[in-house]
């Protein structure tokens, strides 16, 4: 039977192809493939085409010394000047003949016969145990690269088991380890059908053996039975182990036959880029397991989901943005324009039917006007410049009240731009009247100034030389609640006897309510609808009358669009923002 | 007995549970967070804008300290550290305002505070900024307007006290696809930002914030006692609209 | 020691003032020296906030970034303002115009835009936040705040209707007190988180 080279099976042996994979059987239909596939290397074949040409032995030559025959530097020879450097007559001496079904069999030749390297090799051979040829070396190479995933412990456990193999194999008695139960005794030789091309190759290149030279002779060499073993270990005559790398090193031994394990694919043994390497163990049916914990199952298994979910396609998540959302800003603000410029500009002033004030705006009115005529006010200018016309709107009728002849008034400020404003806007109060004014300047904390006046002075070193006692009253001019309460709650609290009373702007007065009902408060007036009540019950026409049209104009827009929006909206959030908060 | 005896009182009562709190959950598990999705639709925005390469803005407040709002400088500070990740000082792209000097200082001295360990500005330029676009609350929110308008930025935090000008920052960033995450800051700026954001968080909602990014015993042991004074000021106007009601107060 | 020391201070000032409160005769002299400490420190820090400011235009100059040609503005505008400051007397009616002539309508201009922008935010209110009763009761609220600031509603004091007209106007402000509420216990505990050394915001983990 003539067992394929490529896929290990068994063909008869007249077929020159192999019945499962086509693969040339003959010798001479491998010679024939060869020469017209000269490029035709094989997954071991890792040597280059000039080590090809030269075998292993000669490696070793080359290696220890000088090669005989040759002269000169031999660091350059070629393979050509390595095979011309043995001569035929040296090689003639080796038997061809010889059966080499015991790899480890030395030639028999006559010690004196025997070629001076030869010598040193068997020599070598002998005494050291990694004497290997390159071949060889290379063989092993490429078949642990094959090994998948098992490397290190497998490649270590291989190249024990080799180690082990030539411990306890000596090369006289290794012989090939079939893997079928095909039992070679000791006159069968080994079929050249069985040996790769490169084998083939290098025997050529000794170029002397011939062609009818027994394959087997290259076992002459030392070596050559780990060499066919391997060379059978490529053919894929051997089995993969079946069990646990660690049985197989206890339970290391080599028999004359292996069981033929079913499942091994070696079709592509020998060709493929990289192959698997099996060891059988007799008796081992298992595969080897590899004990994962459900933890890190469930691991693995969400990393993979990971995976797949992050490379699972996905439409592109664009935020939906308003198109062109100044546009309706733009439409808006001219609308608003327009009808507060009608508001404004059109049509006769608002007259109120009003006869009566609110409790807190009548405080107000009651406290300015009950004021001696020599009476001295601290009023506080703590607004921004942005609300400085609706404070002037709200505070001139009440500064008309105040600021008499013969009066003192006290100016302080915790806003920047304060005593600016205070200027622009008493000027517009007072004119050209003989007016007291104490410019007690800007201070940069409310709070601290407020408790220091609310204080009694124990000292003659004062911030500001003064004590609220010094006053009739306070007046406070605001735009938000909470630059006003401040004050309140601090004069409210160390001297409650002061009056103290707001001029606020719309968006501060509902909150200062509270401090009016609880009587810390005399008086308020906030917002533009407030002043146009007092003005209307003080009898005074200003232009807070048109303020007031446009600004009920500007709330029914608000309330429109209140009520619009409410309407039309889409029951939606925007989805180009998260939902949360509040 | 008056009420500002039931006030400190009150003040007291707050501290032991405070001080007991932080030592039960140094010691043992601790108050489970509330998760809040306007914080965590922030973090996104966070790393979105790293990934996009857009900018980040941090408005710390208008004021350091206020009468009325006393902590909510002092809170907006509280949040900054935990803003500060390795992806963040590394960007370059957050940029804390403030429209306090002492804001802008004690911000700068968190974020430098940060580089303490080895890290050197002169290494790497790029970094947390700090700036203070203006020192009053309308040219504060002019100056950060003009900066907001230069380019895109990923996300807007409005922390600390500011008022109702505000709205303009969030609008500005939402209509270059920002997102906007606001906190309690004046009344009139929590109900100017309500139609338009949904990451608000409206009154005392933001003393919990810094918690909500890095949570820690303080802040839990401070939510604990927090929900405790609630439902005890809860039961107190309870009874006193009660007593009020019979004629006794 | 540096940690332990300085919400030390902070303790000792605030207790020193909170006892002014109650000892005013006895405290009078320390309260001055820590009220005049204090507003110097404030004035300090709004200097600081100035110099802030003109090194955030100046650095965004030399590094040629955008809006630089704003800052050049701003930094010309503030010399100008400054140097007028000190040249012209106190009160001087040039001044006084020559700052607010500029800053009433920028600031006026701003408050406008912020006016057209809620109205805007009126229109979108339920889009963005949906019915939920939150926007429900806000929206319940402006508009009776905005029928009432119309000023069509009137009633006699002391009737039935000026009752119910006065309850429904500080409707609203009863949500607004129960923030303020909370926000204020929210501001207590911060300070005693604070004090109590719980908290140390200043690049400390």
């Amino acid at each position: 039977m003539i067992i394929c080279p490529e896929c290990g099976t068994e063909n008869p042996p007249d077929s020159e192809r192999c019945l499962n994979c086509n693969a040339l059987l003959t010798e001479r239909a491998l010679e024939e493939h060869i020469e017209e596939q000269p490029d035709h290397e094989e997954s071991l074949d890792l040597l280059s085409q000039g080590d090809h040409d030269l075998p292993d032995l000669l490696h070793a030559l080359k290696q220890d010394g000088e090669l005989p025959g040759v002269e000169g530097e031999q660091e350059d020879l070629s393979s050509e000047d390595v095979v011309a450097s043995f001569s035929l007559s040296e090689l003639e001496e080796i038997q061809p003949d010889e059966e080499t079904e015991e790899p480890g069999e030395s030639p028999v030749v006559k010690p004196d016969q025997m070629p001076e390297w030869l010598q040193r090799i068997r020599q070598r051979a002998k005494e050291e145990t990694d004497s290997i040829g390159e071949i060889t070396q290379k063989i092993q190479a490429a078949q642990e690269s094959l090994v998948e995933d098992k490397s290190s412990q497998r490649h270590e456990d291989y190249s024990s088991f080799l180690e082990n193999l030539g411990e306890t194999f000596p090369t006289n008695d290794l012989e090939a380890v079939p893997i079928k139960e095909v039992v070679k005794d000791k006159d069968h030789a080994l079929e050249e059908d069985q040996e790769p091309d490169w084998l083939e190759r290098i025997r050529k290149a000794e170029g002397k053996l011939g062609e009818n030279e027994d394959a087997a002779n290259a076992g002459n060499r030392d070596g050559d039975s780990l060499l066919q073993w391997l060379v059978a270990l490529e053919d894929g005559t051997l089995k993969p182990p079946t069990a646990d790398v660690e049985q197989i090193e206890e339970s290391l031994q080599l028999e004359d036959s292996t069981q033929e394990l079913p499942g091994y694919d070696d079709s592509s043994f020998g060709q493929a880029a990289t192959q698997e390497i099996h060891v059988v163990e007799p008796g081992l049916q298992a595969p080897p397991l590899l004990e994962v914990s459900k933890e890190e199952q469930s691991q693995a298994d969400q990393l993979s989901a990971t995976i797949a979910d992050e490379t699972a396609v996905r439409p592109i998540h664009r935020r939906r943005r308003a198109k062109a959302p100044w546009v309706l800003r733009l439409i808006l603000g001219v609308i608003l324009i327009t009808v507060l410029s009608f508001g404004l500009f059109t049509g006769a002033p608002v007259k109120s039917n009003l006869t009566t004030l609110k409790p807190h705006q009548q405080g107000l009115l009651s406290w300015a006007e009950a004021l001696s005529p020599d009476a001295s006010v601290l009023v506080i200018f703590d607004y921004q410049a942005g609300f400085a016309d609706e404070i002037t709107l709200i505070a001139q009728p009440v500064l008309d009240l105040i600021i008499k002849p013969g009066r003192e008034i006290a100016i302080l400020t915790s806003s920047p731009s304060g005593m600016l404003l205070a200027d622009r806007l008493l000027n517009e109060v007072i004119g050209t009247e003989d007016i007291i004014l104490r410019d007690l300047g800007f201070v940069p904390s409310a709070s601290l100034i407020a408790y220091s006046l609310a204080s009694p002075v124990t000292s003659e070193i004062f911030p500001l030389e003064l004590e609220a006692g010094d006053f009739d009253g306070v007046l406070i001019l605001s735009d938000t609640f909470e630059d006003a309460v401040v004050w309140i709650e601090q004069f409210s609290a160390r001297i409650p006897s002061i009056p103290v009373n707001c001029l606020v702007t719309a968006q501060a007065g509902p909150l200062l309510a509270p401090y009016w009902e609880s009587g810390q408060i005399t008086g308020m007036v906030s917002g533009i609808s407030e002043a146009h009540q007092l003005e209307a019950v003080m009898g005074e026409s200003t232009l807070v009358a048109y303020r007031w049209r446009a600004y009920r104009f500007g709330i029914f827009m608000m309330i429109a669009m209140l009520v619009i929006g409410a309407t039309i909206a889409d029951e939606g959030k925007r989805e180009d923002e998260g939902w949360g908060g509040a | 007995m008056n009420w500002s005896l039931i006030g400190w009182i009150f003040i007291g009562v707050s501290a032991i549970l405070l001080a007991l709190f932080t030592f039960l959950f140094r010691s043992g598990k601790g108050y489970p967070i509330r998760k809040t999705e306007a914080v965590e639709a922030y973090k996104g925005s966070q790393v979105a804008s790293i990934e996009e390469g857009r900018a980040r803005q941090v408005l710390l407040g208008e004021s350091f300290w206020t009468y009325v709002y006393p902590g909510l400088g002092l809170q907006a500070l509280t949040i900054v550290p935990k803003l500060l990740d390795l992806e963040t000082a590394v960007d370059g792209g957050m940029s804390l305002s403030g429209g306090d000097g002492s804001l802008a200082v004690f911000a700068r001295q968190i974020v430098d505070g940060r580089y303490q360990d080895g890290f050197s500005t002169k290494l790497s330029p790029i970094g947390v900024r700090t700036t203070l676009p203006g020192v009053t609350p309308l040219s504060l929110t002019a100056g950060l307007l003009s900066e907001l308008s230069l380019r895109p930025y990923g996300s807007l935090a409005l922390l600390g006290h500011y008022g109702p000008a505000a709205l303009l920052l969030a609008e500005t960033v939402i209509d270059k696809g920002g997102r906007v995450l606001g906190t309690a800051g004046t009344l009139a700026a929590q109900a100017a930002l309500f139609p338009s954001i949904q990451n608000l968080l409206i009154g005392e909602m933001t003393y919990m914030l810094p918690g909500l990014f890095k949570k820690s015993t303080g802040h839990q042991a401070a939510w604990l006692t927090e929900d405790i004074l609630r439902v005890l000021l809860i039961l107190g106007l309870i009874v006193g609209a009660i007593l009020k009601m019979i004629g006794v107060l | 020691m540096k940690k332990v020391l300085i919400p030390m201070i902070a303790l000792l000032v605030g207790l020193v003032t909170l006892a002014g409160y109650f000892l005013p005769t006895q405290l009078g002299p320390t309260l001055t020296i820590i009220i005049g400490a204090g507003i110097l420190l404030m004035s300090a820090a709004g200097l600081i906030g100035i110099g802030y400011l003109l090194h955030m235009h100046i650095m965004k100059l030399v590094h040629k970034e955008r809006g630089g040609f704003f800052s050049l503005i701003v930094l010309l505008f503030f010399l100008v303002a400054l140097i007028a400051g000190l040249v012209l007397p106190p009160g001087s009616a040039f001044y006084r115009d020559l700052i607010l002539g500029v800053q009433i309508p920028i600031e006026a201009a701003l408050l406008g835009v912020l006016a057209v922008v809620l109205l805007v935010a009126s229109l979108k209110l339920i889009r963005t936040r949906g019915w939920t009763p939150l926007s429900i009761g806000f929206l319940s609220s402006a508009l009776l705040s905005f029928v009432f600031d119309l000023g069509l509603l009137h009633a006699e004091p002391g009737t039935l209707s000026a009752e119910l007209l006065d309850f429904l106007r500080g409707l609203p402000w009863l949500g607004a007190r129960g923030i303020i509420l909370g926000m204020a216990l929210g501001g207590l505990i911060v300070g005693l988180r604070v004090l109590f050394m719980i908290d140390r915001p200043y690049g400390e983990e």
